[in-house]
């Protein structure tokens, strides 16, 4: 920053005054999450059960959704003078009858990690490298399940859908002498309700009998960051510490300070610590096995790095005075593995613990660590968000690179995590899946990804989303800033000038 | 991993350091039999504001756990949001009377139940065989290898094996007619009704909490009280 000669800088070179500088405050945040996809603790939380519970109650709690929009499109679908008409069971479809029936689809992909492909791999040397997609064009095959049974699916309409494992679809066809269903069609349930911007700080403010006040404060815009990836290493901090300073208004000129300010609220949308993931790799466990010396059960704990950790408390704890974050869980982060993740526990951020709610205790404080996927309100609008990790599996079982194309199918089948039991980890549901989404959000950010992606998509019924993929902030530097007063999306990057 | 082998195993390893568990049943101040603890703390020769105050802490202990476990059954969001209110009723409770509160904070925290529920509770015997008739003669041919069980059981049997309402293996069976009753599938009255008569020792004719096939595939009672 050179001062030209005869250019005057006020802000630099200018005499002491006794002016007060105008200090900017930050736009207050009005921030109400919801418990949907916390676990119950300690000896209510059980592993016993079987996940056919977890697909039953998707299919009974998506099937009147699903059953109102195909009758709806399928009333008056004629084909060759025949009207359908609607099979209760999946295996209740006659051959040559027109009918359409609702089920899960399932699909039977060799490539598919399978649970004996493990076991295998124990015996030799070296594991194959892990899929990017796990599409096989001859070898797959999409079926229809339900509780009587499964039924093969095919028909040429299969490939213009996205269809994954655990997809409620509605499909109208016949079945042919093959005893395969040849679909003519394809319905789901399409997006659910959409509450309307402060619904629920009203409603909570009437139940408690407060006046609801018509007037609220305007928003400002909420920043989105994803994949901060500190490992420990020292190479990886200036971008940080940029960002750090950019938040708090610390760094760039007066009218940057400004759009600053207007940043409400910090959401860390996953994987935050770059390998603090609990379950060792496959590698780790071979090197385990090959270390001489004395062998320690279960956990070493001689290998225990406080680097990472360290490092993304203070850098929280040097945003938080400013600024109220909201972490979620990513795959690489401490905490459990399985869906939905449970809230990094305040015992990891020994400085950053003093803006946090006390365990046990239903308050929402300044540094909201939460699960993921998280539901919650903020300034009103309804946010639902992951860290990346069912959009990645969803993009395996797809042949296509269109991510935004994916997390619009993943709201019209009103699932947060489809291929949840299947070929992600996650908690037996038994009374309920909590990955039916029962309201529309009006802002659905997945993070992790590798690039920012974002668009509005609309529903049947008027419900009108923003979709954002949030980019890794390691790989690019970007964060995103979402407008709180129209939804619009913009990227802020944040890059170092390397070279000569 | 096939059930045995962990238990086995434990067992076997001859350094065996005791197993650590982390359920509530190896604590000391022990939920099992409340009613006969208090019973047991009445005839104890303490103090009346000592046994009182003995009391009182004992059930601020207990209730939450006793409380949440007709909680459970009944919520479809699994939120810990009721503990926090429950804890507080049991401590606001008069300690004078250990026996007869324990029951009655039971039923003031159990959430309201719905219709249904309350017109299983009114269904008769005469309406059960009723009912019973109506599914068999809905069938071309008589149950066969049926004749020994009692009403209950025929009617608790052919409920689980009704796949529409989801799996009956490792769950309850009154927990499944609740899951099937939220998510708005309608599971008939009457095996709510026989459900609640097995609950009570005068009217039960012998019929198991769990699915008959769950049992003989070694089912273990899910904790989900």
């Amino acid at each position: 920053m050179a001062v030209e000669k005869g250019e005057t800088d006020d802000a630099l070179l200018s005499e002491p005054t006794d002016t007060q500088h105008a200090a900017l405050n930050r736009t207050p945040s009005a921030y109400n999450p919801l418990p949907t996809f916390d676990l119950p603790v300690g000896e209510r939380r059980h592993y016993q059960q079987q996940y056919a519970d977890m697909y039953f109650a998707r299919l009974a709690q998506l099937k009147p959704a699903a059953e109102q929009i195909a009758s709806e499109a399928w009333s008056d679908f004629e084909i060759a003078g025949e009207t359908p008409r609607r099979v209760d069971r999946v295996l209740d479809v006659r051959q040559g009858d027109l009918c359409w029936v609702i089920g899960t689809c399932y699909m039977e992909m060799p490539l598919k990690p399978n649970v004996l492909d493990d076991i295998g791999k124990e015996h030799w040397i070296a594991a194959p490298p892990p899929r990017v997609k796990y599409t096989d064009d001859e070898n797959d095959q999409i079926m229809l399940e339900d509780e009587s049974g499964r039924l093969r699916l095919t028909g040429g309409m299969l490939k213009e859908h996205i269809l994954v494992t655990g997809a409620i679809i509605a499909v109208i066809g016949t079945e042919n002498k093959d005893g395969e269903f040849e679909v003519l069609d394809i319905r789901v349930p399409d997006l659910p309700r959409q509450p309307p911007r402060w619904e629920r700080d009203d409603g909570d403010a009437a139940v408690k009998g407060k006046k609801v006040s018509r007037s609220r404060p305007k928003g400002g815009k909420v920043a989105i960051v994803s994949a901060l990836g500190i490992s420990g290493d020292a190479g990886n901090t200036l971008p940080l510490d940029l960002l750090m300073e950019w938040l708090l208004g610390e760094s760039t000129g007066p009218e940057d300070q400004q759009d600053a300010a207007t940043v409400s609220r910090l959401i860390i949308a996953g994987n935050s610590l770059s390998h603090a993931s609990p379950i060792p790799t496959r590698e780790e466990l071979a090197h385990a096995a090959t270390k001489k010396g004395p062998r320690k059960y279960g956990y070493d704990s001689s290998t225990w790095n406080a680097a990472p950790t360290d490092r993304l408390d203070t850098w929280l704890a040097m945003l938080l005075p400013s600024i109220p974050i909201t972490l979620l869980p990513g795959e690489s982060d401490p905490t459990a593995t399985s869906l939905p993740q449970q809230p990094i526990h305040l015992a990891m951020f020994p400085h950053s613990r003093t803006y946090m709610e006390l365990p046990g205790t239903k308050e929402v404080s300044w540094f909201n660590s939460t699960t993921n996927p998280a539901e919650f309100d903020l300034d009103g609008w309804r946010f639902l968000g992951t860290g990346g990790q069912p959009l990645d599996d969803v993009y395996k079982y797809v042949s296509g690179e269109e991510r935004l194309e994916m997390m619009e199918a993943m709201l019209r089948w009103r699932l947060t995590a489809p291929t949840a039991p299947d070929t992600l980890w996650c908690y037996p549901f038994q009374d309920g899946d909590a990955f039916v989404m029962r309201e529309c959000p009006h802002v659905y950010f997945v993070g992790n990804q590798p690039k920012f992606e974002t668009t509005v998509i609309e529903g049947p019924a008027g419900q009108m989303v923003r979709l954002v993929a949030v980019p890794k902030f390691k790989d690019t530097g970007e964060l995103v800033l979402i407008d709180m007063e129209n939804l619009s999306a913009e990227v802020v990057k944040i890059e170092i000038f390397e070279g000569g | 991993m096939p059930r045995g082998r962990k238990a086995k195993g434990a067992a076997a390893s001859f350094n065996a350091q005791s197993r650590l568990s982390f359920n509530n049943s190896a604590r000391v101040t022990k939920p099992g039999t409340r009613q006969d603890d208090a019973a047991k703390k009445a005839a104890s020769k303490l103090s009346d504001p000592a046994q009182a105050q003995i009391e009182d802490e004992v059930k601020a202990i207990e209730t939450p756990e006793a409380e949440d476990e007709p909680e459970e059954a009944t919520e479809v969001q699994i939120t810990p949001e009721p503990e926090s209110k429950k804890v507080d009723v049991a401590i606001r409770e008069s300690p004078l009377k250990p026996k007869t509160t324990n029951p009655k904070t039971k039923k003031n925290t159990v959430p309201s139940k719905d219709e249904r529920e309350l017109a299983a509770e009114k269904v008769t015997d005469a309406q059960l065989r009723k009912y019973w008739r109506a599914e068999e003669d809905g069938r071309l041919a008589p149950r066969i290898h049926q004749e020994s069980l009692s009403l209950h059981e025929k009617i608790l049997r052919h409920f689980d094996l009704s796949s529409q309402y989801g799996p009956c293996i490792g769950i309850q069976r009154l927990q499944r007619w609740k899951r099937a009753n939220m998510l708005g599938l309608q599971p008939p009255v009457e095996v709510l009704a026989v459900l609640l008569r097995e609950e009570d020792k005068k009217t039960s004719q012998g019929c198991g909490k769990l699915a008959y096939i769950d049992e003989l595939a070694g089912g273990r009672v899910v904790l989900v009280e």
